[in-house]
């Protein structure tokens, strides 16, 4: 087995060497960033929120609720065949309807505003 | 450099407006909603504002007392401006085209375009005699637009009524189509009333559009005498466009309808 051993001689690379290993090249990007930090951060921290509400809001929406049997106390009553009409929204429409007057009421409104001396102020 | 922080920092905040703003849309009835908020506010100010001078009617007080009936009186006329447009809304809705309450729609927009220049001419007034003949004026002039509001209710009412019948037609000719053929004998003779009943509850409609307005207008409209017989009335057509639509019903659901 040979030892080979890798020896750097260009000085331009010794020197990005040595700039790496003392910190120096990251200085120019550091400072940069450290000037603009809170707008980082801020900006960051917004779009994490809004993922975060878009998964939340997905997942909510896709979430099926869980089935719980009734206890047993309870009597689950069985439902009634209903034999629905299309004319039955028309037919609710009707009964809803109000025939009280006046609906909506009338503003009452001051007609006779003035500054004399009334007897009721 | 500068001009990209804001821009991010515009395009950031354009994001958390829209994503967080609910949508708002104005309506005839939110616009009056706030005008008589506005009235309502404006009033209560000026009815300290008036006993402030009252008891001590020092020109600074009396200055503001009037400033501040400006802005109700003008807040005032605003809010039957809304009010008035408000039942116009409300008719329209129905899109009935039932000319009988046209005449009510003229009046309405008449009293609408009436209160809009009242709110107008209120802001000419300087002084508290301007402001005294003003309101004696007012009262003379805005008898007969106000009545248009009372008028206003029951066109509301009608036209709702007018609907009612507009879709008992529609459906009812969806129906008969879908029924048995040949009609069984009772069922023919049902069908056959039908239309003698949807022209009793058009004459009543008819008759009490007619009487919206009364003969003599320069009486007193009150509960008692003016809504009161209307209500009769409409409780009436109800019943019987009730009565119409059950029969509709009972045909859907025993002739049309697959038995289970």
């Amino acid at each position: 087995m040979s030892n080979q051993k890798f020896e750097i001689t260009n000085p331009e690379a010794i020197e990005l060497i040595n700039r790496i290993k003392s910190g120096t090249i990251w200085q120019p990007i550091s400072s940069k960033l450290s000037k603009y930090k809170w707008i980082l951060i801020g900006f960051f921290v917004l779009i994490g929120l809004f993922i975060a509400i878009s998964i939340g809001k997905k997942l909510s929406q896709q979430a099926t609720p869980k089935y719980l049997p009734p206890s047993l106390s309870e009597v689950t009553p069985t439902k009634a065949s209903q034999v629905r009409s299309t004319f039955d929204p028309l037919k609710k429409s009707i009964i809803d309807f109000s025939s009280q007057l006046p609906n909506p009421a009338i503003p009452a409104t001051d007609n006779s505003l003035s500054l004399e001396q009334t007897l009721i102020q | 450099m500068k001009t990209v922080k804001l821009i991010v920092i515009f395009l950031l905040l354009v994001m958390v407006a829209g994503f967080f703003t609910p949508s708002v849309f104005a309506t005839a009835k939110t616009d009056y909603d706030f005008q008589w908020q506005q009235y309502r506010q404006n009033y209560s100010e000026f009815a300290l504002l008036k006993r402030d001078y009252l008891a001590n009617q020092t020109l600074d007080n009396q200055q503001k007392a009037i400033l501040s009936a400006k802005q109700t009186l003008m807040a005032r006329d605003l809010a039957k401006d809304a009010y008035a447009r408000y039942l116009v809304d409300l008719i329209n809705s129905q899109n009935t085209g039932y000319t009988a309450l046209n005449p009510i729609i003229d009046r309405l927009k008449a009293a609408s375009a009436f209160y809009v220049g009242e709110a107008q001419l209120s802001q000419k007034i300087i002084t508290t005699n301007d402001l005294k003949a003003f309101a004696l004026d007012y009262y003379d002039k805005t008898q007969i637009y106000d009545r248009s509001f009372e008028y206003g209710q029951i066109a509301v009412k009608i036209a709702t009524l007018v609907r009612f019948q507009i879709d008992l037609k529609n459906n009812f000719d969806v129906l008969v189509p879908k029924l048995p053929d040949p009609l069984p004998a009772a069922l023919k003779a049902r069908l056959d009333e039908v239309p003698s009943l949807a022209q009793n509850i058009n004459d009543k409609i008819a008759t009490i559009s007619a009487r919206i307005i009364p003969e003599n207008e320069e009486g007193i409209l009150n509960q008692e005498n003016y809504f009161n017989p209307f209500v009769d009335k409409l409780d009436e057509i109800k019943t019987l466009q009730l009565n119409l639509v059950n029969q509709f019903v009972d045909m859907d659901i025993n002739y049309v309808q697959p038995k289970i």
